[in-house]
């Protein structure tokens, strides 16, 4: 290959990797270690930490780690299986996987979700960084006690500015910084060993905060926090996927590296609320291993979430990249627009996804569970896999995926129900449940009716119209 | 009859090139799905027993 083909080659493949069309073979470039590690990266960072707290709430150490273990690769298998194969073969993101049961212009609903979760999820995280950044300055003594009113909102810029940074070269900055950052995995761990090794006995003691009196129930809303947890991957998993080319060796570092992360890391939630009660852990941090120690996990803190960060917001631009008006912008224009609102989440309600954490996780699965069960037959069992590629790209009156305008109606309707399925289940303000919710958590029947429905709704009025490709 | 739509040139190509044969990834085969039964079915149940009863 020339050096002028091999230089268009490569224009070619860093253009697409910073819009939403296909990639092709020769440019998914990332083996099983690869995906694996940008996986674990993207996963592990200190929404742990809060998953962990709010199953501690309900259980105890060795019953929480269970449930949530069981729930997050319960819930990992649901959004491989929704997700996962359409974006491998054709190298797309998770928002263009949408487009064969929702429509050409149907995406919108998911991609709406999408856009609110990663806000919603980064919030949370550059939040956690700027706490974290102002217990360390603390702690090394560049910052005295109260003096952290202007450090906050500074250091919520400071890790927009990087992310930005990180991602100006597209899904590169992704594969950089994942295997810079990886290594606070292991950081976690040894985190998690001290916290063990020094608290054990007040941890086996500690009697969850809000037990409900029915083990049973407690131990349901375990699997229910890791289920909806892991649900929360479903906008971020397509735009890593896509960089692999083989369902065969993506399966195992998908499971492994993205699911199984957030129960492990979450045992320092668990243990953190049952032994110190203290809800924020850059407070505890400290405390826990003394000045030293607290520096270490300080960093670690922040650049795990500044790792989990910079996936965040790529899968979220290459997301918008559907929609027209943002089609058309340059790629560092699209990263300003993309983490804009974060910064102003970030800014000005910072309280606000602390206070209602669960809310949030309760909301995702409300979204995500149906969207995955419409996915999931859809794929299997109203296509048996067949895609049309090119239909995923045209919104002309007559294209495959047009439906009616550009909607599918028995996937809306499926959508509605599964929504009114869950809520039935399991409210998300008040956490009050329904019967069969104690046997079978809210998402699992949530993701089996919401399925069911769109085979049926599609069997009556969508293949006897004619539409859809089916 | 579908309308005609004009798609950027680039994007033609690449789903032209994935349209070909061999052109697009490769889907789950049984080793993927052995993994994914094992992990995300079998597991579990194991250590939803497990947890239960500890």
């Amino acid at each position: 290959m020339t050096d002028a083909t091999h230089g268009s080659l490569s224009q070619s493949i860093t253009e697409a990797d910073k819009n939403a069309w296909p990639l092709l073979r020769a440019e998914r470039t990332w083996g099983p270690w690869q995906l694996g590690i940008s996986l674990v990266t993207a996963a592990a960072a200190t929404w742990c930490y809060i998953i962990g707290e709010y199953t501690g709430y309900y259980l105890g150490f060795t019953k929480g780690f269970a449930a949530l273990f069981a729930g997050s690769m319960i819930g990992m298998l649901i959004v491989a299986l929704a997700a996962v194969p359409i974006c491998i073969r054709f190298g797309v993101d998770s928002i263009a996987s949408s487009k064969p049961s929702f429509g050409s212009k149907g995406w919108i609903i998911p991609s709406v979700m999408q856009q609110l979760s990663i806000v919603g999820w980064n919030s949370l995280l550059l939040i956690f960084f700027a706490k974290s950044t102002t217990q360390l300055l603390i702690a090394i003594g560049v910052l005295a006690e109260g003096e952290h009113t202007v450090i906050v909102p500074a250091t919520i810029f400071l890790a927009c500015g990087l992310v930005f940074i990180f991602l100006l070269k597209g899904s590169s900055g992704v594969e950089r910084i994942s295997k810079i950052l990886v290594a606070h995995v292991f950081v976690g761990l040894w985190m998690l060993y001290i916290l063990l090794s020094q608290r054990w006995t007040d941890i086996e003691a500690a009697t969850p905060a809000y037990a409900s009196g029915s083990p049973l129930w407690d131990y349901t809303t375990g699997v229910e926090i890791g289920l909806v947890s892991l649900l929360s991957w479903w906008p971020y998993i397509g735009a890593m996927v896509r960089m692999a080319p083989r369902g065969r060796t993506a399966a195992l570092p998908i499971m492994v590296g993205m699911g199984a992360p957030v129960p492990v890391l979450s045992l320092i939630g668990i243990a953190g609320i049952l032994a110190l009660q203290v809800s924020d852990p850059a407070e505890w941090l400290r405390s826990v291993g003394g000045p030293t120690y607290g520096i270490i996990a300080l960093i670690f803190v922040a650049a795990a979430n500044l790792g989990t960060a910079v996936a965040g917001v790529y899968a979220s631009a290459i997301g918008l990249r559907h929609f027209p008006v943002f089609d058309k912008l340059s790629w560092p224009v699209l990263l300003l627009a993309t983490i804009a609102p974060v910064v102003l989440v970030g800014l000005f309600i910072p309280e606000l996804f602390f206070a209602n954490f669960g809310s949030f996780l309760a909301f995702i699965g409300m979204a995500f569970a149906p969207l995955c069960g419409i996915q999931i037959f859809d794929y299997y069992f109203l296509r048996n896999k067949r895609i049309d590629v090119r239909a995923m790209f045209l919104d002309s009156p007559g294209s495959t995926y047009r439906f009616w305008g550009g909607f599918n109606p028995a996937a809306i309707i499926a959508m509605v129900v599964g929504c009114g399925t869950y809520l039935y289940l399991l409210n998300p303000l008040t956490y009050v449940s329904h019967s069969p919710y104690d046997y079978t958590t809210a998402t699992l029947p949530t993701v089996l009716i919401t399925g069911i429905v769109h085979v049926v709704a599609t069997k009556l009025i969508v293949k006897p119209a004619g539409k859809g490709g089916y | 009859m579908a309308t005609q739509q004009q798609l950027p040139a680039e994007l033609e190509r690449r789903i032209r090139a994935l349209e070909s044969t061999g052109g697009e990834g490769e889907d789950f085969d049984s080793s993927s799905w052995f993994w994914l039964i094992a992990l995300g079915i079998v597991l579990p149940v194991i250590a939803l027993i497990l947890g239960w009863l500890s």
